[in-house]
């Protein structure tokens, strides 16, 4: 028997099978035992509805029951006239939501035949298991599986089809019909008949031939193994969704089941006495804090529950977001994770934090459902209230792109599966205590920076408000990447940033002078828009900054940094794999990322990179400069609108309404080759702000901010760093003027 | 398959004050799907906790019915059967059977239940079957005094009833249970 790892690759509803664990797996099973397990369901399925689903009329011949618990009046829950009108009751409901399954799709799903035999299928289902029994949304979760069942009998039909002429011009007139004949003749005469068989059929492509041979009806089991068959689809509707809801795996207990996102009690094992759905969504809040921690802390404190929505998303697996068509290559993934547990013994706890994560399945469930959150990032991030959220949340955009969602969700997977891990460097019940292992990566990592940046590193106490209003996707990737693919670099800074937060230890000014635009930007951007709010993903946020500067070679950096931010800045649809690479590569090879921006992102701004950029550094700088001292922050905005201008011409940095502002907005539209001019004027206004600066740092950092609660106060040696800080930046700035 | 609730004589307030405790624990809603009640119920009330049990309600009028405009004789088809109503003081004599068969026929009906002795009654007569689910309060009649009260199920499924009488026999309710197939040429 050929053996391919994809076998029936056309046939998605005997992959899912197999997936689900009612076939056997498609490695190294003849086709005669491929046909018996599936008999074997079929049977199991036929017994359970035999038993089951009563006709109180009939069981009422067998045996001459006592008449005063048999009546249809029987008060007796037990009497076969209870069950009868239980079942009729549960029928009732069932049908009542089948009557509004894909109304789009009514011409399969409302149809009589269909309707009976979902209806059957749940029915059979909640008797047997009555312990959990019918709720609504589970008539969603087999409707797909019946579905993809009825796709695949209708391709077999077309292939067959498709045969019987080919048969007919190849076998000497004979046709397709005949053959059949023949090959039943030489089967019940065994050895013959396969010998006959092969030659018959072997002029076909293993595929095909492989079709055939499931599907014939004299092969093993007969008519009941006939993998794809109309007459059976509602045994193999049933036998996948047992599997599916009870997460089993050809007879063993895997972890996802579905059945647990409906349940409400806690699940034993469960030390959080939640019910495993409310794990679940808080397994998503806990993967997506590890991946973008600014969405993260942006939900909490808008007091948006992961559950409000991931209880949806989960217990119909998505189903209600995306449309069937989607929906199938979801459950594509979602079926071909498999979902055994890494665990050796899921029920000792120091094991994981999440058991749904113990699974390659469980951890892509919950990988796309953050990969669906991303998706979202910027409107999420955009809104103020939990309402808006949630409406954006529940109403998933149906022109998607499927395949990056998907994608990003598999590329988050194995990272999911480690954050389940309690030695996980990330984000965890205490941030303050973080592992070891990373912060001696961070040591190394700062020391090399050091190294390289030439000097002793400063340190400035980092309070800043980042949450972006950004529209640009390049935020996404940015954290995203970061975090996940290098997370040693991102966790380790987090982990340092949080020593720094709480001991009050004093970071960087000099390395500012370092920090990538594309940072700094984002921030300065998000500062326009935002309250100051001291969140602990600044801290976070901090961390990066940090990590990034003792990453950061020297002070040729940053222009390509910038033009990489330009450029993502105008770039509408990402593709994280190249923006991370650059992300990477710069901290190592800052010129070849710069070179490699330019090339790929053709914008008439990117023409200018070289001046630009060094402006907009140099802006930015000051920007970030004050904004972490807390007591510029207008001022600074503005200085950031400039370099903004250039990037984003509709930047809404005039919500402040400063008069500069303005003066910015009218230079955003100036020509391209007016740049020098604006370069000009933007140094100069940049010595304006550095003055500024001077002037408040002298009399010891009197805050005109009125938001006291981010003064910051400095000592005497950080004020005197803070101090050659802003001497290289007036340097930086004087250059600027000289242009 | 549909179950039709058959009963009559009541005779609240006049002769009983309720049905037995036993009786109104069985009769649920959402099991009976139609109502034949011959008459006599008496009053309102009784036709409203009827009502209560199943919306279908199906009443012809008893001698002693306030409401006069309850029917004689009534009429319905239930699946493959007709069922004749009736409560039975019209036709002598009382409780009758060739009287009984008569109405049948002139009802042209496969299932005839009438009330009035508070007798249950059932026979299988020219193909067809004549009821009486005797008094559900177990009021006495002019032509009894201890009365058992009573009141028929039937259900019926295809081309086959079942009949379950239910009686109340000191305190105790006694189930049985009859047969009946019509053969399917009997209406053409």
């Amino acid at each position: 028997m050929p053996e391919s790892p994809r076998r029936f690759s056309a046939l998605r509803g005997a992959r899912w099978r197999a997936d689900l664990g009612v076939l056997p797996g498609f490695d190294s099973v003849s086709t005669e035992e491929f046909r018996r397990a599936a008999a074997d369901s079929r049977r199991r399925y036929a017994n359970l509805r035999r038993r089951l689903l009563i006709d109180p009329h009939l069981s009422k011949e067998e045996n001459a029951p006592d008449l005063v618990v048999e009546n249809p009046l029987s008060q007796n829950p037990e009497s076969t006239w209870g069950q009868y009108f239980r079942n009729a009751e549960l029928e009732k409901m069932l049908n009542q939501d089948l009557s509004r399954l894909y109304p789009e799709l009514g011409d399969f799903f409302q149809t009589t035949i269909c309707q009976s035999m979902l209806g059957r299928i749940l029915l059979v289902w909640s008797l047997r298991y009555p312990e959990f029994g019918y709720k609504q949304g589970m008539h969603e979760l087999l409707a797909p599986l019946l579905y993809v069942l009825h796709a695949d009998v209708h391709y077999f039909k077309q292939v067959r089809e498709l045969h019987e002429k080919l048969f007919g011009d190849d076998f000497d007139g004979q046709t397709f019909p005949d053959r059949i004949k023949q090959n039943r003749s030489d089967r019940t005469n065994t050895i013959e008949g396969s010998a006959a068989k092969i030659r018959s059929l072997e002029d076909l492509d293993p595929d095909t031939r492989d079709l055939f041979l499931i599907n014939d009806a004299y092969g093993a089991e007969g008519e009941l193994g006939i993998i794809l068959s109309e007459k059976f689809m509602e045994h193999d509707a049933y036998c996948m969704f047992e599997n599916l809801m009870h997460g089993l795996m050809n007879g063993a207990q895997g972890v996802v089941a579905i059945t647990d996102f409906y349940s409400l009690s806690p699940a034993p094992e469960s030390s959080t006495g939640l019910t495993p759905v409310r794990e679940a969504s808080s397994a998503i809040y806990h993967l997506l804090a590890c991946v973008d921690s600014s969405l993260h802390s942006h939900l909490v404190e808008l007091g948006v529950e992961p559950q409000y929505f991931a209880l949806r998303w989960l217990r119909v697996l998505f189903g209600r977001e995306f449309t069937l068509d989607n929906l199938l290559f979801i459950w594509d993934e979602i079926f071909s994770s498999p979902n055994h547990s890494y665990c050796a013994d899921i029920k000792n706890r120091p094991d994981y934090q999440f058991k749904i994560l113990c699974s390659p399945r469980g951890a892509l469930i919950l990988s796309m459902a953050v990969s669906m959150m991303l998706h979202l990032r910027s409107s999420l991030l955009g809104s103020e209230h939990a309402t808006s959220c949630l409406v954006r949340l529940l109403n998933f955009p149906e022109d998607i792109d499927l395949k990056s969602l998907i994608d990003k969700a598999k590329l988050l997977q194995p990272f999911a599966l480690e954050a389940n891990l309690p030695s996980s460097p990330l984000r965890g019940k205490s941030p303050l205590t973080p592992p070891n292992y990373w912060e001696e990566k961070w040591k190394i990592l700062q020391m090399s920076g050091e190294k390289r940046s030439g000097g002793p590193i400063n340190r400035l106490k980092v309070r800043g408000l980042f949450r972006s209003s950004s529209n640009t996707e390049s935020n996404v990737s940015r954290t995203k990447d970061a975090n996940f693919e290098d997370s040693n670099l991102t966790s380790a800074t987090q982990s340092t940033a949080d020593e720094h937060h709480s001991s009050g230890i004093v970071p960087l000014i000099n390395s500012i002078l370092h920090m990538p635009t594309g940072e700094q930007t984002s921030h300065v951007d998000q500062y326009t828009a935002e309250n100051i709010r001291s969140t602990s993903n600044n801290v976070w946020e901090a961390g990066q900054h940090d990590g990034c500067c003792s990453s950061s070679v020297d002070i040729r950096d940053p222009p390509g940094v910038s033009c990489e931010n330009l450029s993502r800045d105008n770039s509408t649809s990402l593709s994280c794999g190249t923006d991370y690479d650059h992300e990477t590569h710069h901290a190592d090879e800052p010129c070849a990322s710069h070179d490699d921006k330019v090339v790929s992102k053709p914008d008439l701004l990117t023409v200018h990179n070289d001046k630009i950029d060094e402006v907009t550094i140099a802006a930015i700088q000051t920007c970030a400069l004050v904004d972490y001292q807390q007591s510029q922050q207008n001022k600074l905005c503005f200085v950031n609108g400039k370099s903004k201008v250039k990037d984003q011409p509709n930047v809404s940095v005039c919500e402040v309404g400063y008069k500069e502002t303005s003066q910015l907005g009218s230079s955003s539209n100036v020509a391209d080759k007016e740049f020098v001019g604006i370069l000009r004027s933007l140094g100069e206004s940049m010595v304006e702000n550095i003055e500024v600066i001077d002037l408040l740092f002298q009399p010891n950092l009197h805050s005109t901010s009125p938001d006291k609660s981010h003064e910051i106060v400095l000592g005497n040696i950080e004020q005197a760093k803070a101090k050659a800080a802003l001497e290289g930046l007036k340097k930086i700035s004087d250059l600027l003027r000289r242009i | 398959m549909v179950l039709v609730l058959a009963l009559g004589d009541l005779h609240v307030p006049h002769r009983a004050a309720d049905l037995p405790a036993k009786f109104k624990s069985m009769l649920v809603p959402g099991k009976i799907q139609h109502i034949i009640c011959t008459g006599n119920l008496c009053i309102k009330e009784v036709h409203d906790y009827l009502k209560s049990l199943c919306p279908d309600l199906h009443i012809t009028r008893g001698e002693y019915d306030e409401d006069a405009r309850y029917p004689e004789t009534k009429t319905l088809t239930i699946g493959q059967f007709k069922l004749g109503l009736c409560h039975g003081h019209q036709v002598v004599p009382w409780g009758d059977l060739d009287s009984l068969a008569m109405l049948q026929r002139q009802l042209d009906v496969d299932i005839l239940v009438t009330g009035h002795t508070h007798q249950f009654k059932a026979y299988k007569h020219e193909g067809g079957v004549v009821i009486n689910p005797g008094s559900a309060t177990g009021a006495y009649s002019s032509i009894t005094y201890d009365v058992n009260p009573s009141f028929v199920l039937m259900d019926i499924d295809g081309l086959r009833v079942v009949v379950y009488v239910y009686e109340l026999i000191d305190g105790e309710v006694k189930v049985d249970k009859i047969d009946f197939k019509k053969t399917a040429t009997m209406h053409g």
